[in-house]
């Protein structure tokens, strides 16, 4: 039971994370780009910012997700560093508890 | 001596109120725990490098850079006016219910004019904050782009307008207080004061069309805009300079802060929280129990008040579509449920204690108050036929605003009516929300995608509230 709790916290958390993540690479590569008319990637080449200038001058946006393959493997490292975090957390809190518990005894 | 306010008392007042903001909201819950703290600043820092950029690319393409930004500020001053007006509404309704936390006042040697000061000065130090973050996006992209050039009309548009909005707000509440009183109703005073802001809201946001018509006319005839109240602090500053705006500005403020404090205010002091409802013994269990603290707290009449209203001013106007959204003022309700049930639990906390149970009990029995007061929505929509697809999403944010405010609930639980922790566990709420808006606005995802997203995110809330309540479980032992 303890073990499928840390599962899924570790699930909830690298969601966040990917996301959080996502988000970040993406408003850097805004900042980044300047003016610039064109196609860029960031994150592997899992999204892209496309702006193209039109003949009568106005500049037509896309962007969005082209590669879903590096958002899923970025989320399931972050679902094992997740999990080996929690664990080591656990395994000290444990420690810490054992160790508060001899020296109330002693 | 109709003025009994003394600077010292309303300081050492104001200190209190904010020590306990600081111990009993900034230490609630989540927000003990750093690394929250830290996520949450870093979403707020993402969200607003977002829309500072989206702004700051914006201005970039203006031409006309000084008539045209100051096209946009005097635009910007009508969305204020209205921001102001949806704030103050949202801090009345949670002030509704503080009499509990003002009960610590009441004990203290000053006067009600002084408790009234300090009060006033908090809520508008909040209204300040939340208009700042609002337009914090705003205030960074035109200080980057032209440094202090706009400064002044910045000043005028954005604080200028909310403060002297905020005061004039509460000057009416005073007066429509006062009224209340004279004629013995204090018991409806919450459900009246909302209503009327509320209408005062619509009034403002269907006329604040025709302004904005009117400025944009203005700029295109290379004319100044002619003379709304709305666009009054601008109006000033384009007829003068900043220091006679700003005198001015003391001035008008001054006169509304002494009409606050002088008009008596008793608002605060009522008592009675449940309105009697007739219960047969026999059917008494603990989901029942649930049941009857939702719906005979006298809140949940003035939130049922405050729906029906919104219910007919959507109908009479035509937004058919948005009919059902009017249950949302109850289902806000559910942030209370949680405490307002608390004895219930720390009753069955001490025989058989289920979270599941707990959290279905919790849950069930707000759906079921909302169907309950939906009932005569949901025939006349049948009726008239117009329940829809859109009635079906809007039953389905229901029930998904039910989950959420619950988790709000647990999470940043409003003991003694704190309306504090509301505040924040809206911030915070709100904050997460503009996230996941901007990522699946970024993420361009197909229908499909965006449920999978959307389901995963519902199954995320019922998560956290039940990890919330076995938290609490364990806190309470």
């Amino acid at each position: 039971m303890k073990n499928l709790i840390v599962i899924i916290n570790s699930i909830i958390a690298a969601f966040v994370a990917t996301l959080i993540t996502l988000t970040g690479a993406f408003l850097y590569m805004l900042f980044n780009g300047g003016g610039e008319v064109g196609k860029r990637t960031i994150f592997f080449k899992a999204l892209f910012f496309d702006n193209v200038e039109k003949k009568d001058g106005t500049v037509k946006l896309n962007f969005g997700v082209e590669n879903f393959t590096p958002i899923i493997i970025v989320f399931a490292v972050y679902v094992v560093i997740f999990i080996v975090f929690f664990q080591i957390y656990n395994m000290l809190k444990n420690k810490q508890d054992q160790l508060r518990k001899e020296i109330n005894h002693l | 001596m109709w003025l009994k306010v003394r600077s010292s008392q309303v300081f050492n007042l104001f200190q209190i109120i904010k020590l306990y903001f600081i111990r009993k909201v900034l230490n609630l819950g989540p927000l003990k725990n750093p690394l929250f703290r830290f996520s949450i600043i870093f979403v707020f820092l993402l969200i607003l490098s977002g829309l500072t950029f989206i702004i700051y690319t914006f201005f970039e393409g203006i031409e006309n850079q000084t008539a045209g930004i100051r096209l946009i500020l005097t635009v910007y001053t009508v969305t204020i006016l209205l921001w102001t007006l949806i704030i103050f509404i949202f801090v009345k309704m949670l002030f509704m219910k503080s009499t509990d936390f003002l009960k610590l006042t009441f004990t203290f040697p000053v006067t009600m004019q002084e408790r009234n000061t300090a009060l006033l000065i908090f809520e508008m130090a909040i209204s300040i904050l939340l208009i700042s973050i609002l337009s914090s996006s705003v205030i960074i992209s035109l200080v980057i782009k032209y440094h202090f050039q706009f400064l002044p009309q910045l000043i005028t548009c954005i604080f200028f307008t909310s403060i002297t909005a905020y005061l004039l707000l509460q000057v009416v509440t005073k007066i429509l207080l006062y009224i209340i009183n004279i004629f013995k109703l204090v018991k409806l005073k919450d459900v009246f004061i909302i209503i009327f802001f509320s209408l005062i809201f619509f009034e403002l946001y269907a006329n604040s069309r025709f302004i904005v018509e009117d400025i944009i006319l203005s700029y295109l005839d290379h004319k100044d805009p002619s003379f709304h109240i709305a666009i009054i602090w601008p109006w000033i500053m384009w007829n003068s300079n900043l220091f006679i705006t700003s005198l001015i500005f003391l001035a008008v403020s001054i006169c509304f802060v002494i009409l606050v404090i002088i008009i008596p205010d008793n608002s605060y002091m009522s008592s009675q929280k449940y309105v009697y409802v007739s219960i047969r013994k026999k059917q008494i269990n603990l989901f029942t129990s649930y049941l009857y603290s939702i719906m005979r707290k006298e809140d949940t009449m003035n939130y049922v008040a405050i729906s029906y209203l919104v219910f007919f001013i959507l109908f009479a106007n035509g937004y058919h579509e948005y009919l059902l959204y009017s249950l949302l003022p109850i289902a806000f309700n559910g942030i209370y449920h949680f405490v307002n049930t608390n004895p219930l639990r720390k009753l069955t906390q001490q025989i058989d204690y289920s979270v599941l149970r707990d959290y279905i009990y919790l849950i069930g029995s707000q759906l079921i108050n909302i169907v309950f007061y939906s009932i005569p929505m949901l025939i006349c929509m049948v009726v008239l036929g117009l329940f829809d697809r859109h009635s079906i999403e809007a039953l389905a944010v229901i029930v998904v605003s039910v989950l959420m405010f619950s988790l709000v609930g647990i999470l940043f639980p409003p003991y003694e009516d704190n309306p504090f922790s509301i505040m924040i566990s809206f911030f915070i709420i709100f904050s997460l929300g503009i996230f996941l808006a901007f990522m699946i606005f970024i993420l361009q995802l197909s229908v499909l995608y965006n449920i999978i997203l959307f389901m995963m995110l519902v199954c995320m809330v019922v998560y956290l509230s039940m990890l919330g309540l076995v938290k609490l479980k364990e806190e309470s032992f």
